[in-house]
């Protein structure tokens, strides 16, 4: 049903179009801004108003940032030879709270997926190749363990070998503290041949 | 292991029905259309996700309703107890699985479990239907043993479509073409195909065996069935398969696969042959020949189920009594062997004169109308 007020109506629509937000949900979220205090409110408009204005991609990895170049690019404490290549910010995020790579990033903003239409040129290929020809030592490839991750780790390792770097990927396996018995076939099985001498 | 109860709600014409069932025989009695396929049904929706009776699952549900759901208990030989619920509704579009109460991601972390083997009319086409017949037993055979194949499969239909994909967006020309997008493509999709052409392979060499020995058992000796794996990847003939020959072959067949707009070579083209002497059984085979090469089949499969998965198979014979006549009937039952659960479906009602014969005790419920009655229990 509709609500009766074209306001909060497309305030539920906006809502509904966040991940994981159903129109439910959505509603529940618009009455309990409607019923939030106005200084609040406000707070939330102008956290939406900085992240359009202030927050914009790292012109040379592309991740999110306020400066440019960001604050991994123009840290003088990083190890610029050595790149870590990711789909997403998010795997910037979680890679950077092991606060155990000391490399650089490359955001690749998604994978090759012919089926939605994504080849390489709608995705940062052409810039990691360029920052690669500037001279790095390594490539990390680290994309999800999906389809269309390994077929996009395939693309950029013939792509990348001819230039002379040092191209790996991420291993694949077990994670850490977990249960041999609850790891899943597919998963046991590619820990299995990837397996490595003690 | 055997299924302990089964309860389902708008599964084609029944309503609601809930059934306890015994670790034997039940003898499902009942006229054409009473609902009796759709216990059976029920029953291999639990235990695999899927009917066998293929079509969606719209198709499922009882007409003018919106939803089925089947709850079973499973208890298994170690005394484990589980529960499994499936459901779906035309809204939420895509099945939903839990087991124990815990919702499961895919189908792929359900199958295996429970091992299951249906003998049924629809299952004529493995001997005398098309390729895809004989693909999907090999493939359900195969998860059930090794339930890691099963998300294999998906990953392979996946890469196959995203190929397709690719060459569909070349509108025909080769030219057009991404030669290092499909490169890649090329490499996940022949290390796909080479690990289901390996799982398949060494699946069959385990198989055969319980296919010569059952069919020894139910023909006539002196007859020899053999299982020809017909790959449209052409190195088969090295147990190491080579990716980058593979690769090659892709590439000749390229201008073939763009102008049509699909991949012509990979598992899902390829064919198991079954034959006899030497010869196909879809052109060279008696009628009888072809009946009781599909029972060795099943009859093979159950022994190999429960050699792979240490469980006793759930049997499920559907209306095997019009296709098998008495003395089929008798030695599939008995060779069998230790039969755990079985649920046999009649329209017959003379069946039931031969089942004291198998010399076990086994349950009679009657089916009409959807509606279900335990008949009188009968003890042998």
């Amino acid at each position: 049903m509709l609500s009766t007020s074209p306001a909060l109506e497309s305030l539920i629509t906006a809502f509904s179009r966040l991940p994981g937000i159903g129109r439910k949900t959505a509603q529940r979220m618009a009455l309990f801004t409607l019923r939030q205090p106005r200084s609040e409110v406000e707070e939330l408009i102008t956290a939406l108003q900085n992240v359009l204005e202030r927050v914009r991609s790292c012109s040379t990895c592309f991740n999110i940032t306020e400066t440019d170049p960001c604050a991994i690019c123009s840290s003088s404490r990083r190890n610029h030879g050595l790149v870590c290549v990711v789909e997403e910010p998010n795997d910037v995020f979680a890679i950077e709270r092991t606060n155990d790579y000391k490399g650089v990033y490359h955001v690749l903003g998604g994978t090759l997926a012919p089926l939605d239409g994504i080849g390489p040129e709608d995705l940062r290929v052409r810039e990691l190749i360029e920052r690669v020809e500037k001279g790095m030592d390594e490539v990390i490839l680290a994309l999800n363990p999906t389809v269309e991750g390994e077929a996009t780790t395939h693309y950029l390792s013939r792509l990348l070998k001819p230039l002379g770097v040092r191209v790996t990927r991420i291993a694949r396996g077990i994670p850490v503290g977990a249960d041999l018995e609850f790891a899943d076939d597919a998963t046991l099985v590619r820990a299995l041949e990837g397996r490595i001498p003690v | 292991m055997y299924i302990e109860r089964v309860h389902f709600q708008s599964l084609r014409n029944h309503v609601d029905t809930s059934l306890t069932l015994s670790n034997g025989i039940t003898l499902l009695w009942g006229e054409n259309g009473a609902g009796k396929t759709t216990i059976l049904e029920a029953i291999s929706l639990a235990c695999l996700s899927r009917s066998f009776i293929h079509g969606p699952d719209r198709n499922l549900i009882r007409r003018g309703d919106e939803r089925y759901a089947v709850r079973a208990g499973m208890a298994s030989a170690n005394g484990n107890r589980s529960q499994v619920e499936i459901d779906f509704s035309l809204a939420g579009g895509r099945k939903k699985i839990r087991l124990n109460n815990n919702p499961l991601a895919s189908a792929a972390e359900l199958i295996g479990l429970f091992p299951l083997v249906t003998l049924s009319p629809q299952y004529r086409g493995i001997t005398s239907g098309p390729p895809s017949e004989r693909r999907s037993f090999m493939d359900m055979v195969i998860s059930q043993a090794h339930p890691a194949y099963v998300k294999e499969l998906f990953e392979f239909r996946r890469i196959l479509r995203h190929r397709n994909a690719l060459l569909g967006s070349a509108e025909g020309l080769v030219s057009r073409l991404d030669n290092g997008a499909l490169d890649s493509w090329d490499d996940t999709y022949v290390r796909i195909c080479a690990r289901i052409l390996e799982r398949r392979r060494a699946f069959l060499e385990r198989f055969t065996p319980y296919v010569v020995s059952a069919y020894e058992e139910i023909a006539n000796a002196g007859e020899e069935p053999r299982l020809e794996y017909q790959a449209t990847f052409d190195c088969l003939e090295d147990r190491e398969l080579s990716l980058d020959a593979m690769k090659a072959q892709l590439r000749e067949h390229l201008v073939h696969d763009v102008r049509r707009g699909t991949t012509f070579i990979g598992p899902h083209r390829d064919d198991l042959a079954l034959l006899l002497n030497g010869l196909d059984v879809r052109h060279q085979a008696s009628q009888g020949q072809v009946k009781s090469f599909l029972i060795a089949l099943k009859v093979a499969e159950f022994r190999y189920l429960q050699d792979q998965t240490e469980e006793i198979p759930v049997l499920l014979l559907d209306d095997i009594f019009s296709e098998l006549d008495d003395m089929r009937l008798e030695r599939v039952l008995h060779l069998i062997g230790r039969i755990g659960q079985t649920l046999i479906t009649s329209v017959n009602k003379s069946t039931r004169q031969l089942l004291p014969t198998i010399g076990a005790r086994f349950d009679v419920f009657e089916v009409a109308a959807g509606h279900v009655q335990a008949a009188v229990e009968e003890v042998v």
